[in-house]
């Protein structure tokens, strides 16, 4: 009986051999062993199902968000340690730790993980965390869809993992141009590891980005207008345009990518007609909108942080919104900077080169306004104002090499150099990572009911900063010398200086990340010392400080009425006691397994894509549409907390 | 209760729209491939050669009248005509069946000649285009397939007027996508 | 009585968008088919052109985008998507088309040099 149709293309040759990933495929599956018989030694099953797993609480999928975001960044972290280990050490005739293909999937995965599940993740927690209760909302427009959403991001997650295990993972780099990622060159799963890790993500994104703008649209409490939204509110707003606009081109070409691997079809093939330039050319007219999407909320987020700890109103609000929706427009005719080299004419380059120094523009008026709103403030130095310094710092010296690579004639000479690997870490991680850590340092009472341990933020901070610099600086100048990227072995002996302070660097931030971990730590350890007992541990300005830390699960007893920009300010201020309004039933959605299980079924279907078993895709996809439609034909899905329970609640508090 | 229901149903219909303009992106980016592909022919036909004008046009009034009948059933379900509304429903499933069932053959015929997606980027192109708007179809046709049933059991309840109204709005949608598809793959790409 | 006009009326909107929409297609069709117009990028403007009234005739009649509550989000997130639409596929058909400036021949002679190309199949 002929059975290898059930294995499809599976075979033993596919499990790791070499030495890191052999340690990697062991000591992950321990790792998870050993949660799941925490788990179960302490009897939680139960509560983690009903509590977590099955949750539709935007607060608690928010929580599980940066939880697997931080999971993930521990890992990049290893990745990007690995790859300086390298560096420094293979020069010459001397070799480094790791072979070419290993070292190859080490930066594909690096740059894939960073991007898709540490960014993109903590966005979404942050997001999910924050919102509703900034705009005075009880939950987000589609709960049930969040919940699909946040599990589609887990699954994405953890196929890019299994593949360290079984079949390897793509060597193509975070972007997987083809030829290169086609069949010709790369037959085995590794591509379509990628391929699927992605889509199940993108398709998730995509589906947050409808329900934040719905979210914001619709569910914004009565009397916020647009214009009295928190700026964080109009950063998520213009984010999830970009979202909306740009994922929907990510899935398409990955799925034509796919369909070349799979149904041998030829858009991007060298033969048949294809073209690979269509590839570039559409991946980074998503790529481009994607690395906006990833710092514009944080931009939001230091509005929030510096109004709240200079404790004066954000200066030029207007402007500042004016200018998210600039950067939201111009980010959108700017892609083709990512390849001015590739054989474009002087028109075409001149062009795309104009309009991304003009996005510099609104850039840098949003940097001064932050400026502005400290000037004669009375500035608290908290560690989220720390991470805030730090970013504009480091921020301003990213965007200025951004603009070096925006004139085609200097990109020509540094495209593809480590110039370019220095330029985006160095926006990314003064922007994005800086902004996602000071957000989490600034709503972790909010999430918890306890603030986080300063000094050791701070801590945290300084060794990020100074690692950053260590890192990255020293690859500006070898872009310079004329160091190519992504190669795993340089000739010059006096490029090894440089390659040593880099490889410091990535230490030095790995103890920026052991004391974050640290941090969360001991914060836990000692949270009776740390405990938000107000709810406005900040002396706040906006809604979600009007609540009890941690947030009810309710979000707010009374939808709030809104008369003024920073209302919870306001309102602290006039001092007026308002008559309590009364009491109504609030009506919630009910926790349901079905989004973990279309997300099942997803991940299944795309297992059985990857390694040819028909048999398996067709039941994934089967269980994920049947869970859909079950799901669409179920009326009874909230449940109520009558009015007379809420009175009880504030009975007990007081 | 009814302001509640009323607003989910903005919400909800606000919500499939958008979701909709993210669709019409995915389509943008396949009809972008297939322009810039289009003469990508690897020696193999190219539209001219390959399409039969007359079948097509066939083709898309069969799509035209299922969108037709689909707004008269919406249209009879808000006055409350429960026997016109399940009729225009199954009207409408009866003719996009035809028309899915059509491409479907035109299909077929094309790869019994040996014409495949794997021959060229051309036709790579096209299958899939017109390919990803057929399985939209086939969605689409699931859906009411569902929704008819529904409405057969437990008819003008609020809840399944609703949802009615969500799948008019999808299937409307599909059919101006396959205004562009009729026009830019099968007028000028089977001419020019 | 009222209700049976408001009824006819709305019967009758959808109609006149499955004439229009016809009548749209048959012409497109008719004049394409028959050759009657002769240079290529005639063709595509009248083509896209009775596409785009066909498109606006349908919004109309079959979605009713002008109706609803201010703000008409569905309509601003309508055109705003098509002006993003019109920047992505109009850019990268531009951006490709310049790939081959660098390549010294004029549009015709890069024509067939790719059909002959394309014809070797690598």
């Amino acid at each position: 009986m002929d059975l290898s149709w059930l294995f499809g293309r599976m075979s033993l040759e596919y499990l790791p051999h070499e030495p890191a990933t052999l340690a990697a495929a062991i000591g992950m599956p321990l790792l998870a062993l050993g949660a799941v018989g925490a788990i179960t030694y302490f009897k939680k099953w139960r509560w983690l199902w009903k509590e977590w797993i099955c949750s539709l609480d935007a607060k608690k999928i928010g929580i599980m968000y940066l939880f697997v975001a931080l999971l993930m960044l521990l890992r990049g972290l290893a990745d990007a340690a690995m790859l300086r280990a390298q560096t420094a050490v293979s020069v010459g005739d001397a070799s480094g730790p790791f072979d070419v293909d290993t070292f190859q999937q080490v930066f594909t995965a690096h740059g894939t993980i960073m991007i898709f599940f540490v960014a993109m993740g903590a966005m979404f927690g942050l997001i999910n965390v924050a919102l509703p209760l900034m705009i005075g909302a009880r939950d987000v427009a589609f709960p049930w869809l969040n919940s699909v959403s946040f599990w589609l991001f887990v699954v994405g997650m953890m196929l890019s993992n299994v593949s360290l295990i079984f079949g390897g993972f793509s060597n193509a780099g975070w972007l997987g141009y083809p030829p290169l990622s086609g069949l010709e060159y790369n037959p085995g799963p590794g591509i379509d590891y990628w391929i699927w890790s992605l889509q199940i993500a993108g398709i998730g994104s995509l589906i947050s980005g409808i329900n934040f703008f719905v979210t914001i649209l619709k569910k914004r409490a009565p009397g916020m207008t647009l214009m009295k939204m928190p700026i964080f509110a109009w950063s998520v707003l213009v984010t999830t345009v970009l979202i909306m606009l740009a994922f929907p081109i990510l899935t398409a070409t990955l799925a034509m990518l796919s369909l070349d691997r799979t149904m041998d079809m030829h858009f991007f093939t060298s033969d048949g007609g294809g073209n690979p330039m269509m590839y570039v050319n559409l991946i980074w007219a998503w790529g481009h909108p994607e690395v906006y999407i990833l710092v514009l909320p944080a931009f939001g987020i230091y509005s929030e942080i510096v109004a709240t700890f200079a404790r004066k109103a954000l200066f030029g609000y207007k402007t500042m919104v004016a200018a998210l929706v600039a950067i939201m427009f111009f980010s959108f005719v700017v892609w083709q900077h990512h390849f001015f080299t590739m054989g474009a004419g002087a028109n075409v380059n001149a062009f795309f080169g104009i309009m991304t120094m003009v996005i510099a523009i609104p850039t840098g008026v949003k940097i001064f306004n932050w400026l502005f709103t400290m000037y004669r403030g009375r500035i608290k130095m908290t560690a989220s104002m720390v991470w805030f310094m730090c970013f504009v710092f480091t921020f301003t010296l990213g965007g200025v090499t951004g603009v070096i690579l925006a004139v085609p004639a200097l990109d020509f000479q540094v495209h593809n150099s480590l110039f370019l690997v220095a330029h985006f870490h160095n926006v990314i991680i003064g922007g994005v990572v800086f902004g996602y850590i000071a957000a989490l340092t600034y709503w972790w009472p909010k999430m918890f009911g306890f603030r986080l341990h300063e000094g050791l933020g701070k801590v945290s901070a300084y060794f990020w900063q100074v690692g950053f610099l260590l890192a990255f600086m020293p690859l500006y100048a070898l872009g310079f010398m004329g160091a190519v990227r992504r190669l795993d072995h340089y000739t010059d002996p006096e490029w090894v200086p440089f390659f040593i302070v880099a490889g410091i660097g990535v230490v030095v931030i790995g103890m920026g990340a052991v004391a974050l971990v640290l941090q969360i730590i001991y914060s836990i350890w000692k949270r009776k010392t740390l405990v938000d007992t107000t709810g406005d541990p900040w002396d706040g300005r906006t809604l979600e400080w009007s609540v009890p830390s941690p947030a009810p699960e309710y979000n707010f007893k009374t939808i709030p009425v809104v008369t003024h920009r920073d209302e919870w300010w306001h309102h602290k201020q006039s001092k007026t006691t308002q008559a309590e309004p009364a009491l109504e039933d609030i009506h919630l959605p009910k926790p349901t397994s079905i989004g973990v299980i279309v997300a099942v079924g997803a991940g299944l279907a795309a297992f059985g894509i990857i390694w040819h078993m028909w048999w398996l895709a067709g039941l994934g996809t089967v269980i994920a549409i049947v869970s859909i439609i079950w799901r669409t034909m179920n009326d009874d899905t909230e449940f109520t907390i009558t009015a007379a329970e809420l009175r009880h609640e504030t009975g007990a508090k007081s | 209760m009814k302001h509640d229901n009323d607003e989910k149903s903005n919400v909800a219909s606000l919500g499939l729209w958008i979701y909709l303009m993210t669709d019409l992106v995915l389509f943008a980016s396949l009809f972008a491939t297939f322009i810039v592909l289009r003469q990508n022919t690897a020696g193999g036909p190219g539209g001219a050669e390959i399409f039969n004008m007359p079948y097509v046009l066939i083709e898309t009034f069969a799509l035209l009248f299922s969108s037709l009948m689909c707004g008269l059933a919406l249209v009879t379900a808000r006055f409350k005509r429960r026997t016109a509304m399940l009729t225009y429903l199954l009207l409408t499933i009866l003719f996009g069946a035809i028309f899915l069932g059509m491409e479907l053959a035109e299909f077929a015929l094309m790869a019994s000649e040996g014409h495949s997606w794997s021959e060229s980027a051309f036709l790579s192109g096209y299958f899939t285009l017109v390919g990803t708007h057929g399985l939209h179809i086939a969605v689409g046709l699931l859906w009411a397939s569902i929704l008819f049933v529904r409405l057969l059991r437990r008819p003008l309840e609020r809840n399944g007027l609703r949802k009615l109204g969500l799948f008019a709005i999808f299937w409307h949608f599909l059919e101006i996508v396959w205004i562009f598809i009729f026009s830019i793959v099968y007028l000028v790409g089977g001419t020019l | 009585m009222k209700k049976a006009d408001t009824y006819t009326k709305t019967v009758l909107t959808y109609c006149i968008g499955a004439v229009v929409s016809s009548l749209l297609t048959v012409i497109a069709y008719l004049v394409v088919v028959n050759g009657v117009i002769f240079e290529a990028v005639w063709v595509l403007a009248f083509v896209m052109t009775l596409a785009v009234v066909q498109l606006i005739a349908q919004l109309y009649f079959f979605l009713h985008i002008t109706e609803g509550e201010k703000p008409r989000w569905r309509l601003h997130a309508l055109w705003f998507s098509a002006a993003m639409i019109l920047i992505i596929v109009v850019g990268s058909i531009w951006i490709m088309k310049n790939l081959d400036y660098n390549m010294g021949m004029s549009p015709e002679q890069m024509h067939k040099y790719m059909l002959e190309e394309n014809k070797k199949g690598f």
